[in-house]
């Protein structure tokens, strides 16, 4: 964009991270984790569209603990995504927008992420 | 070719590039669906993460028994839909706010838009084909 | 993509080291200042200036000035009021803008690190080119307009609406000083400022759309209905969080984000 011969004073390199920033940079890191997780129940529908030998094939692969992980990481990146959302639709509404409670609020839902993740993984693993 | 009103060098008139092409005149429908859009996808978001990984161990008729039931099939497809919509409005958030060059950007918003349409029409085939 | 690491011509390299303490000295601190020299056109370069705190007064700017009129004379910064009220000695203290005149020394941990507000052209060492940010605040028109014929005395406005200006307390939009810490803080400014007006700029038109007095709301909103100049706001909140003067640039957007729908 610039012809400027001037430098460019120091940006990301030199500024100090917080809470809200990371949270905003772990909200669009999710959505991208959840669209590709679509993505992979999309090939799960095409392999079952197939048929039963596709349909076979596509579970042996997500069932291998590869598949486990990425599994794991979809739960983790859903319930993320949810609770971020929801802070930004917060936000939007015009709460949580004072420093001191936008911190507070992150805080919980970085803890409320762990424990739901956690929490339905067993609930999906125990009843497997 | 024209200089565009962004670019800058030292005989940038201010004002004309602060003004630059005008208001888009557009923006606050993109937002707005943007949230309504985000609370169906997470409802059904949240019915599939409790009942989809259930089927792993489950044989394909099994599977199959499962999405001819029309509310399972209806359900599956408002999830796959709303979260595809979803992505392309927040994809295309991302997209504006990290690639700064004009041809790359269009590129790109239209490569998202027309993968998620092959994925969305594979996706809505799929489970009509084993519903139906 | 939009470049999140510096051009070459921007990258930082280490440059001098004075020292400006004695064997009386007991209260040394060192400042680490960014310095550019347009007339070299060298690389900038991060100097350091170990100085005596007892030869200065308590916050950023004296030891500024003291760097200035004592160990050298070439540092280059904008300062006028020293009290926060004229916000021309904003600039990047300790990985945060804000003024270095209501920074106190004492805040900051080990070295105090100096450098000019974040993504923007150095003219020479801590002075930033606000050209295009000045333009954008003009492109918002922030004077008030009306169409109805101008009343005989001033034009009346209730206590409760002058409230929205001021801030019950007197933390509303027009405290603000136009100093753009917040502005020069905000990451979708960094990426998209030739666009997105950023929070100094859209809390200055919220605080015109939200003047009981001014006729123009229906034109300022149009005028804003754009993805680029208001809806780069992501909340980052980085600008409340940064100013100086304690205002609240990420209310008045998610504001005027709520107008919006209100008026659809
Ligand atoms: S809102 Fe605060 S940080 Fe932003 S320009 Fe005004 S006084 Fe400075």
């Amino acid at each position: 964009m610039s012809a400027d011969p001037r430098p460019l004073s120091p940006h990301l390199q030199i500024w100090k991270w917080s809470l809200t920033m990371a949270l905003s940079i772990f909200h669009r890191a999710a959505n991208i984790a959840v669209a590709a997780g679509v993505v992979v129940l999309t090939w799960w529908l095409a392999a079952a569209a197939t048929g039963p030998a596709a349909y076979d094939q596509f579970i042996m692969v997500l069932s291998s603990p590869f598949g486990k992980l990425i599994l794991f990481g979809f739960l983790a990146a859903v319930y993320l995504h949810l609770f971020t959302g929801l802070r930004h639709f917060l936000m939007d509404m015009g709460y949580l927008l004072t420093i001191k409670t936008a911190d507070q609020f992150g805080a919980a839902i970085l803890l409320a992420t762990a424990f739901f993740t956690v929490f339905t993984w067993f609930f999906l693993t125990g009843g497997m | 070719m024209m200089k565009m009103k962004w670019q800058y060098d030292r005989f940038t008139n201010p004002m004309a590039r602060a003004r630059g092409l005008g208001s888009l005149q557009r923006g606050s429908h993109h937002w707005f669906m943007h949230r309504v859009v985000a609370l169906v996808s997470f409802l059904t978001l949240i019915w599939g993460i409790f009942t989809l990984p259930t089927f792993l161990n489950i044989s394909y008729a099994g599977f199959s028994d499962w999405l001819a039931n029309p509310v399972n099939a209806v359900l599956l497809m408002l999830l796959v839909v709303s979260n595809f919509y979803h992505a392309v409005l927040n994809l295309t958030e991302v997209i504006e706010d990290y690639v700064a060059c004009k041809f790359s950007k269009l590129t790109m918003l239209i490569c998202l838009r027309v993968g998620v349409f092959v994925c969305g029409a594979l996706a809505v085939f799929s489970i009509l084909k084993i519903a139906i | 993509m939009a470049q999140f690491t510096l051009p070459q011509n921007s990258k930082v390299t280490e440059g001098q080291a004075h020292n400006a303490t004695s064997a009386t000295t007991k209260n040394a601190r060192t400042f680490r200042v960014y310095r550019y020299d347009p007339d070299t056109k060298e690389n900038p370069r991060m100097d350091s200036f170990t100085i005596d705190l007892d030869k200065c007064g308590p916050m950023v700017l004296d030891a500024l000035i003291h760097i200035k009129n004592d160990i050298d004379t070439g540092l280059t910064f904008r300062r006028s009021c020293r009290e926060g009220i004229c916000g021309s000695c904003a600039m990047n203290i300790d990985g945060t803008n804000t003024l270095a005149c209501l920074k106190p020394i004492d805040e900051v941990k080990g070295d105090v690190a100096i450098r000019p507000l974040p993504h923007m052209p150095v003219m020479k060492d801590l002075v930033p080119d606000i050209t295009h940010i000045v333009a954008q605040y003009a492109s918002i028109e922030p004077w008030m307009k009306t169409e109805s014929q101008a009343p005989a005395r001033e034009r009346l406005q209730s206590a409760q609406d002058a409230d929205h200006l001021n801030g019950t307390d007197g933390k509303g939009p027009s405290a603000c000083i136009l100093c753009f810490c917040c502005s020069t803080s905000c990451p979708s400014y960094w990426w998209n400022g030739d666009r997105f007006l950023g929070p100094a700029i859209l809390l200055q038109a919220w605080r015109w759309i939200s003047d009981t007095r001014d006729e123009a709301t229906g034109e300022r909103l149009d005028a804003l209905e754009d993805p680029f100049r208001l809806y780069r706001c992501h909340t980052i909140m980085n600008c409340t969080r940064t100013c100086p003067k304690g205002l609240n640039p990420a209310q008045a957007i998610a504001e005027i984000k709520k107008l919006m729908v209100a008026r659809q």
